[in-house]
């Protein structure tokens, strides 16, 4: 481990707390969405009127649009006239202590090795004390700068760099891609920028977890990346321990840009509150992720393991414009108890040469119900395109489901594409041989899962790997035996 | 559902010959065949025609179809009939029985239907409705798939002509049964819909190749819709061969439910017409079935040939396989989207599938949708699918030992397919198949 | 070591197992040969703790202890272990982390402090030697694309690293060529002391060339009809099991 990266993992481990909280008025508005709330966020946040007409567009082009009805989830209408979208942080609800939090999400944090004070903030406990971390965090953030990295808050982004965000925002995902985007992009509050110049290998894995700008602004996060020239960043979104959130709905949108041998790597880990038991509760976690490989030989590469959320809704995606560039997709999404998840990617491609690997693993217990849904798109001019394809399904239990749904449109004769697919179970003969070893069934299920999902996880930075494998085995607790 | 204009005026156009039908009726409006097939007509309006935003029609626009106004087809002329020689359709394959339709008229001096086994009844529909009319339903039942639905209650609302096949228990045929549609090539655009009704009862066994063949060029649509049954420990072997005019639209439905040790299988051997649409829908009605689907298509020019089966895994242990394999050429468009779905309660399912295609040409299209739905966890099932141009390695192996480029890649695209005739047990269909697929392949070659 | 009394065991309410009698003393081999479909794997099984056996009758008495009170990882760690007829296959899980997760649960068990990677990896280079197993084979996925020989070797080597009292060998030697057979036996023979025992099940005499049993049994239809000593295998091996069918005296007891 670099020693920039042992600092990093410091950071992460004690001070999150760090005050890049963005400065809020404790002022909420109504419930509802109407022009007239767009034009309040926006004043709020002292934004310039191209913004403002910006995220006007979106509304209206919401207002047109058909919530999506095509996935294979299954939730209660939501009332979008229900939500409050713009709410400073509830601090009188929240537990003023780790005593007032639920024994089992702090006996999942201890599983987790989370320290104490860290516990605190993700629990939602309103502590202020504010940890004497300026001084690493400021390290970091000037030596980022010195290198010409902008790593900073939407919101500040939006006040320093307007030129940049103006004129890579929406150029991924428009406004009226989808419902979801739409309603993002009229509302949303705050996220992370990230610029790297031309020919700057970012020397650090750029993590929104020791940037976590303000508490409650996850709801509609904007995350926009934008890699110039011979440039390399990689991304972690997220984190292992499950947050507790007042809001249901999260409709998240990222847009990366690749430029000219660019990379790109996005990993998340993606632990909401998945609901109890019975289903009852949870987040909906509706997201729009893209990545546009801009330039030639440019690669992104999305990682992501998803475990929390009652509902999962999202297809990471790489447009392969450039010629010879790269789109990779690793994914394992696991649900339990009455999770749903419907994920999956798309690769569209355009340039010549372009290649996409994608490769995914579903595992459903309880009475969940997993579904991988791709697309696989070779444009006319996609010479020599390729793609493999592999997605596989591990079962535990009989009532739960596993859904594969690929699509491949394929346009040009000289590309080729494969796709395999395979659904399992654990089996009865791999435990009793686990346990004649002297393996306990618990072991034994989690070092069968863990191998299941290898291919994924050897794509995460290595100490989000290990957490990822430990927050397998707590999500999947008690389905086996 | 919101239909756009195009569909409007379809169903519409439909139901103006439903009307027209039902004058005709006089004394027998309001019997139980007539108030079945108003229920069909009534549930396609309700239901409008599919457009391509629905998903299962995603990848074949059917404007083509719905623009163009179809009349009901009229019985063909004498002259027609006389130039036929119905042989010539399936040389050296011997069959147990044969009936010829033209224009989805059934024209018995062209059939042949005598020395049939104790316990087998083929008849064409209209006789067997004669005696039996509530053969004809509305539409399957618990099929809700709006992948099918549509077209099958269109020809519920219509189908007057058709094969009526039924194997008695322990009854087996070892000849094929030849079922020859023919189009006349009528001046003016006909649809027709022909219903096929195939029961194997218990223990028995028999093979229907079901053939599509124009005697001239020219627009009609057939819109075919097959229901077949396969008792316990029986067998069913169903082979279509579809070559159509390059103007002609051809929708079919076919459903098989399968029962306790019994088998179901289906090839089809598609040369096409301009836009094909094949729906299998088959069901395990108890344990222990099994059900082969196979399908080998060749478009070339501008033809659009799209495949949609599902094969519902309603039971435990039961076996199904599929492999479709398209070769395409010129500008056709190729679609497959099977769906295997696997019950909560169907463990010890054993599942393959596989969707193989070969682009010849750099304006061909494949779209392929491999899906699996599945509630059981002790399970086998995968799925592949694959698309790309010839291997160059192994052509260029072969033009190194003297082998023509063109030559080359007819050898390796015959071998492509060779794997689904192959599977065809009847050995005169098999070369009458492979000389079949040779000819298209050496045709679409000069072509291109 | 282990003493079987008039075990009864069958699956499904069908009797496999018609009243076993068997006692193996600390040091010793004992061979359980029979036709197939005489219950030789049952019997492994029911040692090891398969689960889908049902137990109808008798007791197993394994180092003063009630066995069939004991789970299957709870035997392992006692120090029963099988070596399976057909080694299972675990994509995913390498070779390595599979076999130190084994040894460090059973380390755990009997009190002893977990080994750390590097100790690990010396004992396990040292036991590979034992059986001539490639290294290339400890990076790889249990067993998954091992050939046959491959996945026996990786049984000894799995026995050899967590170091059994009691090691059960269910048809080690079927489906091994001769250089094969031999590498097993010789590792099988290197691990024998004076204070484990084991039992080799097997359908040949051919193994038992290389493994000298102290006690040969006849296992048919669910019972030891003959007891002896290594002649034994070596007549059955000439007369068949047909001869051993007709011996409908109850089985002698082990030495």
């Amino acid at each position: 481990m670099s020693s920039e990266a042992q600092d990093l993992e410091k950071l992460t481990s004690e001070e999150y707390k760090y005050g890049f909280v963005t400065h809020i008025e404790m002022d909420t508005v109504e419930k509802g969405l109407s022009e007239d709330v767009i034009r309040f966020i926006s004043a709020k946040k002292e934004e310039p009127e191209w913004l403002l007409e910006w995220r006007l567009k979106a509304f209206r082009l919401w207002q047109t649009m058909e919530e999506p009805d095509w996935a294979f989830v299954d939730y209660p209408p939501i009332d979008y006239q229900d939500i409050s979208y713009y709410s400073a942080p509830k601090m009188k609800e929240r537990p003023k202590s780790l005593d007032e939090v639920d024994p089992e999400l702090l006996d999942t944090y201890e599983k987790l090795g989370i320290p104490l004070k860290e516990q605190e903030m993700l629990a939602g406990v309103a502590v202020d004390a504010v940890f004497d971390s300026v001084s690493v965090a400021t390290t970091f953030k000037e030596k980022l700068s010195d290198m010409g990295i902008i790593f900073c808050s939407f919101s500040e982004a939006v006040k320093d760099y307007p030129d940049l965000v103006r004129k890579y925002l929406g150029s991924v995902v428009p406004q009226g891609d989808n419902f979801f985007s739409a309603l993002n992009s009229a509302v949303f509050t705050d996220g992370s920028f990230v610029y790297i110049p031309k020919g700057v290998r970012c020397p650090m894995e750029l993590s929104t977890y020791f940037r976590i700008n303000s508490l409650g602004t996850g709801q509609f996060e904007r995350t926009l990346i934008v890699a110039d020239e011979d440039s390399y960043v990689s991304y972690l979104e997220g984190c292992t321990a499950p947050i507790r959130d007042e809001n249901q709905l999260h409709a998240a949108v990222v847009e990366l840009v690749a430029h000219d041998n660019a990379q790109i790597k996005y990993s998340t880990v993606q632990n909401w509150y998945p609901g109890d038991k019975n289903g009852k509760g949870g987040i909906y976690n509706f997201v729009t992720k893209r990545g546009k490989c801009a330039g030639v030989n440019s690669k992104i590469s999305w990682t992501q393991v998803e475990t929390g959320s009652a509902i999962t809704w999202k297809y990471p995606s790489c447009i392969l414009q450039g010629d010879n560039s790269v789109g990779e997709f690793y994914s394992v999404a696991v649900t339990n108890n009455r999770q749903q998840a419907d994920t999956g990617t798309k690769m569209i491609h355009i340039g010549k040469n372009t290649r996409s690997t994608i490769i995914s693993k579903g595992i459903s217990a309880g009475y969940s119900s997993n579904t991988y849904r791709g697309l696989v798109k070779i444009m006319k001019n996609a010479d020599g395109a390729r793609n493999f394809s592999q997605c596989d399904s591990m079962l535990m239990g009989d009532t739960c489901g596993a859904h594969t749904f690929p699509y491949i449109e394929n346009h040009n004769d000289s590309a080729q594409m494969e796709h395999e697919a395979t659904t399992s179970k654990i089996g009865e003969d791999q435990i009793f041989y686990c346990n004649q070893r002297g393996i306990s069934t618990e072991d034994a299920v989690n070092m069968i899962v863990n191998g299941f999902c290898k291919e994924v996880f050897r794509e995460l930075p290595m100490e989000f790997a290990v957490e990822a494998q430990k927050l397998l085995g707590i999500s999947l607790e008690g389905s086996v035996g | 559902m919101n239909s756009s204009m195009k569909q409007q005026e379809a169903l519409q156009q439909f139901q103006t010959h439903f009307a027209a039908y039902e004058e005709r009726l006089n004394g027998n409006a309001g019997s139980p065949d007539h108030l079945r097939r108003k229920t069909a007509m009534q549930q396609l309006a309700d239901t409008g025609l599919p457009t391509l935003r629905d998903e299962d029609w995603r990848y074949t626009n059917l404007n083509p179809v719905l623009k163009t106004g179809f009349v009901p087809s009229t019985m063909p002329k004498k002259e027609v009939l006389t130039i036929v020689n119905t042989r010539e359709f399936l040389p050296d394959v011997q069959s147990a029985a044969r009936l010829v339709f033209v224009d989805g008229h059934f024209i018995a001096e062209l059939s042949q239907l005598t020395g049939l086994p104790q316990g087998c009844t083929i008849s064409s529909l209209s006789s067997a409705v004669a005696e039996t009319p509530e053969l004809i339903s509305t539409a399957p039942a618990g099929v809700t798939d709006s992948a099918v639905r549509q077209f099958t209650l269109l020809n519920s609302a219509f189908a007057e002509e058709g094969a009526y096949i039924r194997a008695a228990a322990g009854c087996i045929l070892e000849d094929p049964v030849h079922l020859l549609f023919l189009s006349s090539g009528a001046p003016q655009p006909c649809i027709h819909h022909p219903r096929i009704i195939l029961h194997a009862e218990k223990g028995s066994e028999f093979t229907v190749i079901e053939q599509y063949a124009a005697l001239e060029t020219g627009v009609h649509f057939t819109n075919t819709v097959v229901e077949s049954t396969v008792a316990e420990g029986a067998h069913l072997h169903h082979i279509k061969l579809q070559d159509e005019s390059s103007e002609a639209f051809h929708i079919s439905a076919t459903y098989a439910r399968v029962s306790r040790n019994a088998s179901y299988d289906n090839h089809y051997f598609g040369l096409g017409s301009r836009l094909v649409r094949n729906n299998i829908h088959a069901v395990f009605e108890d344990e222990q079935a099994e059900c082969t689907l196979n399908g080998l298509f060749l478009p070339r020019d501008s033809q659009h040939m799209d495949h949609h089966t599902v094969i519902d895994h309603a039971q435990p242990r039961c076996n199904s396989h599929e492999l479709y394999k398209g070769i395409l050429n010129g500008e056709s468009r190729g679609v497959f989207s099977g769906k295997i779905v696997v019950r909560k309660d169907a463990q010890q399912t054993d599942a393959r599938q596989a969707s193989n295609n070969l682009l010849l040409s750099e304006d061909a299209v494949v779209d392929t949708k491999p899906q699996l739905e599945i509630w059981a966890d002790d399970v086998k099932c995968t799925h592949g699918a694959t698309i790309g141009r010839m291997d160059d390695e192994a052509l260029f192996y072969l033009r190194s030992r003297g082998i023509a480029l063109a030559e080359a890649r007819n050898m390796l695209s015959q071998a492509f397919a060779s794997e689904l005739v192959s599977r065809v047990r009847n050995e005169a269909l098999r070369s009458h198949l492979d000389s079949l697929i040779q000819q298209r392949l050496e045709s679409s070659r000069k072509d291109g | 070591m282990l003493e079987i009394r008039n075990l009864h065991a069958g699956i499904e309410g069908k009797e496999i197992l018609k009243g076993i009698n068997l006692t193996v003393n600390p040091g010793e081999i004992h061979a359980i040969m029979g036709p197939n479909g005489s219950g030789k794997s049952t019997l492994a099984g029911v040692l090891a703790g398969r689960e889908e056996f049902d137990i109808t009758e008798g007791e197993i008495i394994y180092q003063g202890k009630n066995l069939l009170d004991f789970s299957a990882e709870e035997r392992a760690c006692e120090g029963v272990f099988l070596a399976f007829q057909y080694p299972v296959e675990i994509p995913g899980v390498s070779n390595t982390y599979f076999l130190k997760a084994a040894l460090n649960a059973v380390r755990k068990y009997r009190g002893v402090d977990e080994l750390d990677a590097m100790d690990f990896l010396a004992l396990i280079k040292e036991k590979m030697k034992l059986v001539e197993m490639d290294q290339a084979l400890l990076n790889r996925p249990v067993n998954e694309g091992f050939s046959g020989g491959e996945k026996k070797r990786n049984e000894i080597l799995q026995m050899a690293v967590l170091d059994p009292m009691l090691a059960i060998l269910d048809e080690t030697d079927s489906g091994l060529d001769i250089d094969a057979l031999r590498i097993v036996a010789n590792g099988v023979n290197k691990l024998h002391t004076p204070q484990n025992s084991a039992i080799v099940v097997t359908h040949y005499q051919r193994l038992l060339n290389y493994i000298i049993p102290d006690v040969v049994h006849v296992l048919v239809n669910g019972r030891i009809v003959k007891s002896g000593d290594k002649e034994l295998a070596f007549h059955l091996e000439e007369h068949g099991y047909d001869w051993a069918r007709d011996l409908r005296e109850p089985a002698a007891q082990g030495a």
